[in-house]
């Protein structure tokens, strides 16, 4: 008869102590819980393309596009850009990741300053081309050094394992040549006004004058195309989320000499140090290296 | 607390921890059984370009430099004795066809422009100029023409002139129309040739480039007989005004000069009976000599170079009367001494 108190009160102390174990454990869970079973408000994803375009720009928008295309929030993606472009690899990949991107979402593009050649080709799937009058726009075209003479202080397994021919080197960029204006005509031949070969010229636009010829769409501001990119995907509540590019160092040396801006590579976007490798540019603006071929006039 | 209720609340919270444990083991495999398709692998790059038409070839290099001629040996002078923008390799397909056919090839030095002008055309039958970046003399240009006036055969080829440097063949006339000459028109104006300063290029039909321009023949002149078709590549366009002067090759009609982008056609190569003027010097090259029917235009160059008769003895040696002080361009370095 004795024990019958005490075992009443211990089996309350235990539920006592499951209680507050309960609460404590349902304190920390329950926001996790809530969390996850609310719904995800809908997205818009503003990536950067910013400055010279390399390998490094490259992998940092596929990342940001591959986020963006398996984060169910996201909705739509708007490019913020400011780059005259930079290596020809680096630009297709670029290019190849914001096509498959479009093909699922809505993409739109605000032209901050410059989005020549390879920036140019970046935003080419883009739903809208959003520029203000002042932007630079266009330079579809490709360059690249001429050949380099083989060495006479070596032994080669082949005649072109150092170098090769100009017809061979004209013929590679004239090959890139194809792929760039043929994508350019591919996703804007309706809207411009321009022929192919015209548009081979390798020229650049200003903004107003791009949108009247087909290169942009319309003037538009950042926020007019993150409302464009959010219409496009149908949102009506929606957030936005900035994707910053990491700063990248030591490589492109960015400056201005008589108000013309100036491209100098220190080191190859596509070589390796100590090697001279041939170098393929889609960038718009003076570059610095020896024996130029261009592709076109003004790439 | 009795061991009962202990043990209980034992087992209740070991089986709740070991269902949660095991959920969250097994969770990652069920979200990758039911989740994505394998649309990822579908190469939407492959898509995006079509190999085959974007592929851009260069054509054969092939044929052969050959003269037709049986023209007895003649000895035929290469001037890089004025700064000549050219290289001897850049002239060996040329030189190998003169030799080949036993001719006489020599080069005019600086020292032998300086020294005796005349007495170096005096010994040749023809005369190539190519790519001069230092001024004639009012002297040698007097001789110059001596030489051709008694059937001497002269070549003038000159590339558009690089930015920040005078035209080459421009040299030529500058000299003598600002000299003390006495009023001698320039060489190539003499010809009714003036080279343009500019490049020729084509966007519509072009060779690999867009400065690599075709031009086909026109009319009926020796310089392009068996010539369908011949590349430039970065070719000066020739303005063409004396009668004794016809056309030779003209480039494309969509052609453009690159300062003006003004649309041709254009005038590329031109001849008369004793000059012929070729805007463009690369074609001579072993890199291009071989490219469409250059090897053709080579060959007709190197017959026309050997097809002159020459009196003997001109030109006669320079005299005061003749035109003694050398003509001097405003600011073009150097001039060389009379001849």
């Amino acid at each position: 008869m004795v024990s019958k108190p005490s075992s009443a009160a211990s089996a309350r102390t235990v539920s006592v102590l499951a209680l507050v174990a309960a609460v404590l454990v349902g304190a920390f869970l329950a926001p996790v819980v809530y969390d996850a079973a609310a719904p995800t408000p809908d997205r818009v994803a503003v990536i950067s393309v910013d400055g010279y375009i390399s390998s490094y720009t490259a992998d940092q928008l596929e990342e940001d596009l591959h986020e963006a295309r398996e984060n169910e929030s996201i909705k739509a993606v708007v490019l913020q850009v400011d780059s005259p472009g930079g290596s020809a690899a680096a630009s297709e990949r670029m290019y190849l990741a914001v096509n498959r991107t479009a093909q699922e979402m809505p993409v739109v593009s605000s032209v901050q300053g410059t989005g020549a050649s390879g920036a140019y080709y970046t935003m080419l799937p883009s739903e809208s081309i959003y520029v203000t009058p002042s932007s630079v726009i266009g330079s579809v075209g490709v360059r690249g050094s001429a050949p380099i003479g083989g060495s006479s202080n070596e032994i080669r397994t082949g005649p072109d394992k150092a170098s090769m021919t100009v017809d061979q080197r004209e013929a590679q960029i004239e090959t890139l040549k194809h792929a760039f204006v043929g994508s350019v005509m591919d996703h804007r031949g309706d809207d411009l006004s321009l022929s192919r070969e015209e548009v081979a010229y390798a020229k650049v636009y200003t903004g107003a004058r791009a949108t009247q010829n087909g290169y942009a769409d319309d003037i538009g501001t950042l926020q007019t195309a993150i409302d464009r990119a959010a219409a496009e995907a149908g949102l009506e509540n929606y957030e936005v989320v900035e994707k910053e590019p990491q700063a990248q160092s030591g490589i492109i040396l960015l400056s201005s000499d008589s108000g013309d801006s100036t491209v100098v590579i220190e080191e190859s976007p596509v070589g390796y140090d100590g090697v001279r490798a041939p170098q393929f540019l889609m960038v718009y603006g003076q570059v610095q290296y020896e024996d130029e071929v261009i592709g076109n006039v003004s790439a | 607390m009795s061991q009962r209720n202990l043990l209980g609340g034992t087992v209740v919270f070991a089986v709740a921890l070991g269902l949660i444990l095991v959920g969250a083991a097994v969770a990652p495999y069920a979200f990758q059984l039911g989740g994505s398709a394998p649309a990822d692998t579908e190469n939407a790059a492959k898509q995006a370009f079509d190999a085959d038409e974007l592929v851009a070839t260069p054509g054969p290099e092939s044929g052969d430099v050959t003269m037709d001629s049986n023209a007895e040996p003649k000895t035929v002078l290469i001037d890089v004795g004025h700064e000549n923008d050219v290289s001897e390799s850049d002239m060996q397909p040329l030189v190998d066809a003169l030799v080949a056919n036993g001719h006489q090839v020599k080069y005019l030095t600086r020292e032998d422009a300086q020294r005796d002008f005349n007495g170096s055309l005096r010994q040749a039958d023809a005369f190539v100029v190519v790519n001069p970046e230092q001024p004639y003399t009012g002297d040698q240009l007097a001789g110059l023409r001596s030489f051709e006036d008694a059937g001497g055969r002269v070549a003038l080829l000159g590339d558009p002139q690089s930015a920040g440097t005078t035209s080459v063949l421009g040299l030529i006339t500058v000299s003598v129309s600002t000299g003390a000459v006495g009023g001698d028109a320039g060489l190539t104006s003499d010809y009714g040739v003036s080279f343009g300063s500019s490049s020729l290029y084509n966007m519509h039909d072009y060779y690999l480039n867009y400065e690599n321009v075709y031009a086909t023949p026109e009319g009926e002149t020796a310089l392009t007989e068996g010539v369908d078709e011949v590349v430039f590549r970065d070719a000066a366009p020739l303005s063409v005004s004396a009668d004794s002067v016809s056309p030779a090759l003209v480039s494309g009609g969509e052609t453009r000069v690159e300062s003006i982008r003004k649309t041709g056609p254009y005038t590329v190569a031109a001849q008369s009976e004793t000059v012929v003027a070729i805007g463009d010097a690369d074609f001579l090259a072993p890199e291009s000599a071989y490219e469409a029917d250059n090897e053709v235009l080579v060959g007709n160059l190197a017959d026309f170079l050997v097809s002159g008769d020459k009196e003997s003895g001109a030109p006669a040696p320079a005299t005061p009367e003749s035109g003694g002080e050398p003509g001097s361009a405003p600011g073009q370095g150097t001039a060389p001494t009379p001849a």
